[in-house]
């Protein structure tokens, strides 16, 4: 649990130095946003708001997750392995980057609802949907940039081992927004959309918990 | 001179039955699907297949990781190859069966679409194996990878299908099942077709696997 | 029923391409165990 903490502290007091990530990442999101302003418009359907959205943010997570393995050198690897259990360095990065997807995505929904306006969404869906689909997302995408730190070639490979993985996540989450936009939406729909994701959240958590220490050793 | 000569010949022996009862027997006389019903005999079979192989894939890869056998990693990889291979089949003859009953060749469907995506992530496995160098980092990087993938495709074709408003495959979303319509004729051919399929399947894998081990004992 | 012998002619065809695909693997099968076989032969001299 301490090393958790600590890993995660870290994590974050490289994040503030840098502002790499947040930086970044904030200025694609919001010269994407920008370009699609330009070419469409700002009055655009909700299913357009919603795709274009969850687009943007999926690049977003990419481009902020891929470099969390691949940063740490070989020799800082080493390191790491001999002061924390395999365990707790997945789940630190897996925290760390949970919050940092929160943080991203936060940000911009807030730079989308500027430029794009906010459909009616209902809330009570539509935020633990959102909560778990970037919890989702960033944990499987630290996994697979884990197994692509692995490799030679680690963007391309991020790419084509990311995008299955992410695309279930995807589809649930459009189908979860797509749902909230409706007027009145019944509790069982609800339930059924967020435990969905709720399992595929924990089945990624668990299977990389279980398969982590595999990746870590030499 | 041949191992296990008898379950060999007994696939193949199963699979010739099927095309050519599957092609004489009486169907019985369904809406849109008419005659075409007779490719369930060949199209199911395949993803059954594929579903073996990939299982298959997942014992050995979990096997690789408890024991570090490069025995194992060989299994595990080429019955991934020999899965994707069954896949294409049946996504082929999918195809083929999608143009002559629901119009066109690929259709915006959930179980169309999650066969996809799955397939694609075991072509990814096969571009991880081939990034990396190292043998043992290999084996267990995709190994990994390779039990993700498994999971992807239960969530694939086993769950989100299910969960589909709207399926134009039988048994998802809401439509009726062929398996209910299905009577005793077509049943006494189907049964046989998949175990027949999954038999010679596994006989293609243990070619494979010796080829390989083989190469391997001249290197 | 009508075109009963078409049935037949693509059930003869399907089932000749397929007896045409087991001899090819029965075919390879038994060039691999002669292969496995003469490699253990000479896996058993170097041993001597």
């Amino acid at each position: 649990m301490k090393e958790i903490n600590e890993l995660v502290r870290k994590d974050f007091l490289l994040e503030l130095r840098q502002r790499y990530a947040i930086n970044g990442i904030l200025l694609y999101v919001v010269s994407t946003i920008f370009v699609v302003q330009l070419c469409i418009g700002r009055v655009i359907d909700e299913n357009t708001w919603i795709a274009l959205f969850w687009i943007i943010l999926l690049f977003a997570a990419f481009n902020a997750v891929s470099k969390s393995f691949v940063q740490e050198s070989a020799s800082r690897r080493l390191y790491y392995y001999m002061l924390a259990p395999a365990v707790s360095v997945v789940l630190s990065k897996m925290i760390y980057n949970s919050i940092l997807m929160l943080i991203l995505g936060l940000l911009s929904l807030i730079v989308f609802i500027v430029f794009m306006g906010f459909p009616e969404f209902n809330l009570a869906l539509f935020l633990p949907a959102f909560t778990l689909g970037c919890i989702g997302i960033s944990g499987a995408l630290t996994m697979v940039s884990a197994i692509a730190s692995r490799s030679g070639n680690n963007a391309a490979l991020m790419a084509i081992l990311g995008f299955p993985v992410v695309v279930p996540l995807l589809l649930l989450l459009v189908n979860a927004s797509r749902l909230s936009l409706k007027v009145m939406v019944p509790v069982s729909d609800i339930v059924k959309s967020i435990s969905g994701l709720f399992l595929i959240d924990v089945v990624v958590i668990v299977l990389a918990v279980i398969l982590f220490p595999y990746l870590w050793r030499d | 001179m041949i191992k296990g000569l008898w379950w060999k010949l007994t696939g193949l022996g199963l699979i010739l039955y099927s095309i050519v009862a599957g092609q004489m027997i009486e169907v019985p006389e369904l809406p849109v699907i008419h005659e075409t019903i007779r490719n369930l005999f060949y199209h199911v079979c395949m993803w059954f297949a594929m579903f073996t192989m990939f299982g298959t894939s997942l014992v050995y890869s979990i096997k690789y990781l408890t024991g570090n056998k490069p025995k194992n990693d060989i299994m595990a990889s080429e019955s991934v190859y020999n899965g994707i291979f069954f896949g294409i089949l049946g996504l082929i003859t999918g195809m083929i069966w999608a143009k002559f009953t629901w119009g066109d060749f690929w259709t915006n469907d959930p179980q169309l679409n999650g066969a996809a995506v799955s397939m694609m992530a075991y072509l990814a496995y096969a571009v991880l194996r081939s990034s990396i160098d190292e043998k043992a980092m290999r084996a267990r990087v995709s190994a990994v990878y390779n039990i993700f993938a498994f999971m992807l495709l239960v969530i694939f074709l086993g769950v989100l299908p299910r969960l589909a408003d709207s399926s134009l495959h039988p048994g998802k979303g809401g439509n009726s099942s062929t398996m209910q319509g299905l009577d005793l004729t077509m049943r006494l051919v189907f049964y046989p077709a998949v175990i027949g399929w999954i038999i010679v399947a596994f006989w293609v894998l243990q070619i494979r696997a010796r080829k390989r081990r083989l190469l391997q004992n001249v290197n | 029923m009508v075109g009963e012998d078409k049935y037949l002619v693509v059930a003869m065809v399907m089932g000749i391409i397929f007896i045409g695909l087991g001899i090819y693997l029965y075919l390879i099968d038994r060039k691999i165990s002669r292969i496995e076989q003469r490699q253990d032969e000479i896996a058993g001299l170097n041993k001597k």
